[in-house]
């Protein structure tokens, strides 16, 4: 085992990815995912892989169709903005069932937004994004540790299901350095063969990529094929950390960042007795519905806590599915939770003061302490 | 006699960290301290970020102003030529990281009067510093982006909240290798604050070079009391 090296989460994501076999990287720079980029046009190039600056957004995630497409294993990052102008690209590259990993730093929004730390790409990541019946497998880091390790298992998946796999993070994740230890660089030939790529056609039937079905029943059979292999993902890729869920009675819902200003405010309040715990999915999708199985009977009450006015908090109330309350905190826009607003907001929960579980955020959210 | 103390190096070696708590040093030893932050590069964790605190310790901060402390935008803080020349009492300036940082100094070099000291902030567990053939590298190309010849490495080899007095002395070694190969002295050892109460251990481990003890003041959401 290698020893630990002080990363930034940027910085790590990169590295991570070419230790997992990853050998080429398209992109286009935005804050605050630089370092990504900046990483690998220093080192891609050592391991003989190739780096691409494309002329924008658009130009690089079909420069990912095609490299995905001849059979490698690809690599692009971005920033909401950015990652909002692939979509197009990215429902080609799932439809042609094409292995990638993209991963979104994701900044405040809507629009030009800002270039602080946000939660409110949840809708896109996990519900579509681009056009069509297809899903993205959404993977989300709470440390710079969780963040390597889960590059390697993103390109593992993506291989696996065919299918563009996205690791989530938000700017502080890509910003924020902590001690990592990394893997061996993995063995080029202990790659899956493709048989499906477009790698020359000698000595057999010519492969075709493509996601063009005009013909209605054959596009409706290829998307029930599709689901198919949704439903098979949904059954076996399902990650979630449960914290506490041995005896606490109010749970946090949180993920990434936000996470680990739950689990700080957790530690605080369990000095006072306070019996609080937390769901952390890792998979955004498939969304970890088991997790809250294993507590909902005993559990009296779930605060979700995002950076965003509110977009997880939806999938947190179809998992409960109206059995216990579930309310929402959230800030947007850069501006980050604190921990002790945090705290105010559980402990207001448990004392019965939180108004309703669908305006808890906008009587007390925002500014106020 | 007033002094000008420039920090650069790589991305994340801890130069921001450095410059405040070498700055509160300064300030807490009676000195009349301003801070540049110049760096233009870094969208987090600066020291523009951390200005009240500084202001509450008497450090004069000078910084892009606050109204586009967020712009996506290489700004540079007003009056920066005017301070770098005639401004009294010590000045620190906390430099943006790697060469592309280091060039905004590089624009302002001549505004550098002279005897300004450049200090090469060195952590051997970050990348690009691994090895002494690695961190000579980057040194040169820093430095010469910069436009200022370094006077000294700082040592400042950590590893977050994990570091031991093991890292303080193999990084004290390294950066000693490097500036026996540069011609540079180590000027200063910069120590995380928990590591304070082990007296002894780091005593033998600094071998008599003056440790820089770093309170962090740049902290994750979750780390902050209020």
């Amino acid at each position: 085992m290698s020893e630990s090296l002080l990363m930034k989460g940027n910085e790590a994501l990169a590295e991570a990815a070419i230790r997992a076999g990853c050998r080429f990287y398209f992109g286009y720079p935005i804050t605050p995912q630089n370092e990504i980029s900046e990483y690998m046009a220093r080192r891609l190039g050592e391991h003989g892989g190739v780096f691409v600056q494309a002329e924008s957004e658009v130009s690089s995630i079909n420069m990912v169709y095609g490299a995905a497409g001849a059979g490698g294993r690809v690599l692009i990052s971005s920033s909401s903005p950015g990652i909002s102008l692939m979509q197009e690209a990215i429902s080609y590259i799932a439809g042609a069932e094409l292995p990638c990993v993209i991963v979104n730093m994701s900044r405040g929004g809507p629009g030009l937004g800002g270039i602080q730390p946000s939660q409110s790409d949840y809708f896109q990541s996990t519900k579509g994004g681009g056009h069509g019946d297809y899903r993205l497998i959404v993977l989300a880091p709470a440390t710079i540790q969780e963040g390597c390790d889960l590059m390697a298992t993103a390109f593992d998946l993506a291989d696996k299901y065919r299918n563009p796999v996205m690791i989530l993070g938000d700017g502080m994740i890509g910003q924020m350095m902590e001690p990592v230890v990394f893997p061996e660089v993995l063995d080029a030939a202990s790659l899956p063969h493709k048989p499906w790529a477009t790698t020359g056609n000698e000595g057999r039937e010519r492969n075709i990529i493509s996601s063009i079905y005009l013909d209605p029943e054959e596009l409706d059979a290829h998307n029930w094929r599709l689901e198919e292999k949704y439903r098979k993902v949904r059954e076996n890729e399902v990650r979630y950390e449960i914290l506490h869920g041995d005896d606490a009675e109010w749970f946090f819902v949180a993920y990434g960042t936000v996470a680990r200003i739950c689990t700080a405010v957790i530690q605080r309040l369990r000095k006072d007795g306070v019996k609080v715990g937390l769901i952390r999915p890792i998979s955004l999708w498939p969304f970890p519905d088991e997790a809250f199985e294993k507590v909902v009977d005993r559990a009296k009450g779930f605060l979700t806590v995002e950076m965003s006015t509110g977009q997880m908090v939806e999938d947190v109330r179809l998992a409960v599915n109206g059995r216990k309350p579930v309310y929402f905190y959230g800030r947007t826009g850069g501006a980050v939770p604190t921990p002790r607003s945090v705290e105010r907001r559980l402990r207001d929960m448990i004392d019965g003061k939180a108004p309703s579980q669908t305006d808890y955020f906008d009587r007390v959210g925002g500014a106020k302490k | 006699m007033s002094q000008v103390t420039v920090f650069y190096g790589l991305y994340g070696s801890g130069k921001s960290e450095v410059s405040i708590n070498y700055a509160l040093r300064l300030a807490r030893e009676g000195r009349a301290v301003t801070i540049v932050d110049l760096d233009a590069v870094t969208p987090y964790f600066r020291v523009r970020d951390v200005r009240e605190r500084l202001l509450e310790e008497g450090v004069r901060v000078v910084a892009p102003k606050e109204s586009i402390r967020h712009a996506d935008l290489p700004v540079l803080p007003e009056g920066i030529r005017r301070i770098l020349m005639h401004g009294e009492g010590d000045i620190v300036v906390d430099v943006g990281g790697d060469p592309t940082g280091a060039r905004v100094l590089g624009g302002l070099k001549d505004a550098l009067r002279p005897g300004a000291r450049g200090l090469f902030v060195l952590n051997a567990m970050r990348p690009f510093s691994r090895t002494l053939d690695e961190a000579e590298e980057a040194v040169d190309r820093v430095t010469s982006s910069a436009g200022l010849p370094p006077g000294g490495l700082v040592s400042n080899t950590h590893l977050g909240e994990l570091t031991r007095i093991e890292h303080i002395s193999s990084g004290l070694k390294f950066a000693e290798a490097l500036g026996l190969r540069l011609g540079l002295p180590v000027v200063m050892v910069g120590v995380p604050a928990h590591l304070k109460s082990q007296e002894e251990e780091l005593a033998k481990a600094l071998r008599g070079v003056r440790p820089l003890y770093l309170e962090r003041y740049l902290l994750k959401p979750w780390e902050i009391a209020e």
